[in-house]
């Protein structure tokens, strides 16, 4: 049987799946639903307070604090020095866009890729596609490869959808000042990295939904570990910091160096490694999970 | 060619709580006639469906070797499977998609055609509901999709577990009809079966297991002659007369289940001497006729009683 008949059939297994038609039906109308609020939020009436095309960039994830603020905007958004915030954009709507490349990578990598495989324990067909194709390390290798390549696809489907979705507010009640090539080819690159965190992401839930045999269990396991594993780092395991898969997903996505909490007066974070070690690191422990899941699957008996 | 060959095959089903359980005990087997219908029978829980299982590389035996169609298992998996067809237990396909989709996705995996998806489904008379979702098929549509799976590989090899479940009865006379139609086109057909009547009736061979062991194995006739005797009905007037005749001549007889008749356990040669010793007390006889034994009977008295099959 061909590697690449074998891909073709897992892949449009996952197309034909309702989860992936459903995720891009609800990319499309949570997009629509925060473009309305940014839109109607924003403040026509205000020269400087419309939505400023360029916090895209560090809306979902891009580092721009380097170049931004050396590119001409109309943006009033600033501090006045004790804390309060003039002229926000969209009083109100702080942090709905703000940072969430890491959280949808997380979201959509643990759901597409957990559901992937769950779904063929849920429905027993994983037995019959053995019968088809009993070379167990080619099949997961290509369930794999769907995997990583349905969470990327969908994420960057949504990153780029939430993005358009805020495009008419700076059009029209906001500026579009200082898009050009390189805001075009930094967001492209953001939306990449996000979706390839959200690829490795996928591979790492499907292993968690393969060993556990369950959907449900990968999701929440993975979700689980974003809201505990911040807390017992920053408690318990602060070495653990720097090697932290979702920190170094976040500076991945945002092109930033990853961090290490050194112990001086108090715990403080310094820089550790770059962005693609980070991003070298994530694809290290996909790698190391999908190897365990291989090992686990080729020995399971499938009853 | 050997068409499947297991040899002290043995599983131990093994959890962290509760002692290990033995599902196959030592079991051999050998089928080496292509071109025949093999039945599988045994009861609950005696090690049919994890044979199987072994048999086809989905769980690895604790000892033991498998052979399937000459190739070691599961080392030889890729070359042997591709010749197989198989359904273990119940149809297992996706509910939200069609049965034409379900098939096509196994279709890709073996590179295979959609004349050769219309072909199968034709075969198994599912083309008119091939675009219904899967969930919505009936028990018998859903047995007729997996048997069509099976039959996409154009296999030299079929294992089929209850591919008779939930057809009604002219799907199983049509079941049965393609059965016999594949063994005689050459291939070979593993089956294993609740419905005995169905075994017995288009079955070459019939292997029995009971506890993870082989307790019979034969052409059908080897293994009824097997089991129990052959006996003989006898219709009289005189139910009690006979009966006492009977007794004290020596022969093991009882009353019969129908009104007028005396079951008299002997086999067929011994016919002419029932008439004779009846006939010599003025009994005479209204009807006699031979019993024979069915693979229900046969299969229980191999199994100790114990149900299913």
């Amino acid at each position: 049987m061909s590697f690449l008949r074998l891909l073709g059939s897992e892949l449009e297994r996952f197309l034909a799946r309702r989860l992936a038609r459903g995720l891009v039906l609800t990319v499309l109308a949570i997009g629509a639903l925060v473009g309305v609020l940014v839109f109607i939020n924003s403040h026509p009436d205000t020269w400087n307070s419309g939505f400023r095309a360029t916090d895209l960039l560090s809306d979902f994830g891009g580092d721009i604090t380097d170049w931004s603020e050396q590119r001409p905007t109309r943006s009033g958004f600033v501090e006045d020095g004790y804390g309060n915030w003039g002229n926000y954009p969209y009083p109100g709507l702080e942090g709905i866009v703000g940072g969430i490349g890491m959280t949808v990578a997380l979201l959509f990598g643990g759901v597409v890729g957990a559901s992937f495989l769950g779904a063929e324990y849920r429905y027993g067909t994983i037995e019959q596609v053995l019968l088809w194709e009993p070379r167990r390390h080619r099949l997961l290798a290509a369930k794999y490869l769907v995997a990583f390549l349905g969470s990327a696809l969908i994420t960057m489907f949504a990153i780029a959808c939430f993005s358009a979705a805020l495009w008419p507010a700076a059009v029209w009640r906001g500026t579009t000042a200082g898009v050009d090539g390189r805001f075009w080819l930094d967001l492209a690159s953001v939306i990449l990295r996000t979706g390839i965190v959200a690829g490795l992401f996928g591979i790492i839930a499907a292993t968690v939904a393969l060993m556990t045999k369950h959907t449900t269990a990968a999701i929440m396991g993975m979700l689980g570990y974003n809201i505990v594993a911040g807390i017992v780092i920053a408690l318990w395991l602060q070495r653990f910091h720097r090697w932290d898969p979702l920190q170094n997903a976040v500076a991945f996505i945002t092109e930033g160096d990853a961090g290490k909490m050194v112990k001086d007066q108090g715990w403080e974070i310094v820089s550790s490694h770059t962005y693609l070690s980070a991003g070298a690191l994530l694809a290290a422990y996909a790698a190391v999970f999908a190897a365990a899941g291989i090992v686990v699957f080729r020995r399971r008996d499938v009853t | 060619m050997t068409v499947l060959e297991l040899a002290g095959l043995r599983k131990e089903y093994r959890t962290f709580r509760a002692e290990p359980t033995l599902a196959v005990d030592g079991l051999d087997l050998v089928i080496e006639h292509p071109g025949t219908v093999v039945g599988f029978l045994g009861p609950n829980g005696s090690g049919k469906t994890t044979t199987i299982r072994c048999m086809l590389g989905l769980i690895r035996p604790t000892a033991g070797t498998v052979r399937l169609l000459g190739e070691k298992m599961p080392s030889g998996a890729a070359a042997a499977i591709r010749r197989v067809g198989a359904l273990v237990e119940q149809p297992k396909f996706f509910g939200d998609f069609t049965g034409r989709r379900n098939l096509r996705l196994l279709a890709r995996i073996g590179g295979y055609s959609r004349s050769d998806m219309d072909r199968v489904l034709e075969l198994v008379g599912l083309t008119d509901a091939a675009g219904m979702k899967f969930h919505k098929y009936s028990f018998g549509m859903k047995q007729r999709l997996a048997v069509a799976a099976t039959l996409l590989k154009d296999p030299d090899l079929l294992v089929l577990d209850e591919p008779a479940n939930g057809l009604d009865p002219a799907g199983i006379v049509e079941m049965r009809r393609m059965l016999r139609d594949l063994a005689d086109s050459g291939k070979t057909v593993f089956v294993s079966s609740h419905q005995l009547g169905e075994i017995e009736q288009v079955c070459d061979r019939i292997v029995i297991i009971n506890h993870g062991r082989v307790v019979a194995a034969g052409s059908v006739d080897e293994v009824m002659a097997s089991g129990t005797q052959d006996r003989a009905v006898v219709q009289v007037e005189r139910v009690d007369s006979a009966l006492a005749v009977l007794l004290a001549t020596g022969y093991e007889a009882a009353g019969g289940s129908r009104p007028g008749t005396v079951v008299v356990e002997s086999p067929p040669e011994d016919t002419s001497s029932i008439t004779r010793t009846l006939a010599d007390q003025g009994i005479y006889l209204q009807g006699l006729r031979i019993e024979g034994q069915n693979l229900e009977e046969v299969f229980l008295a191999l199994t100790d009683g114990e149900s299913g099959a």
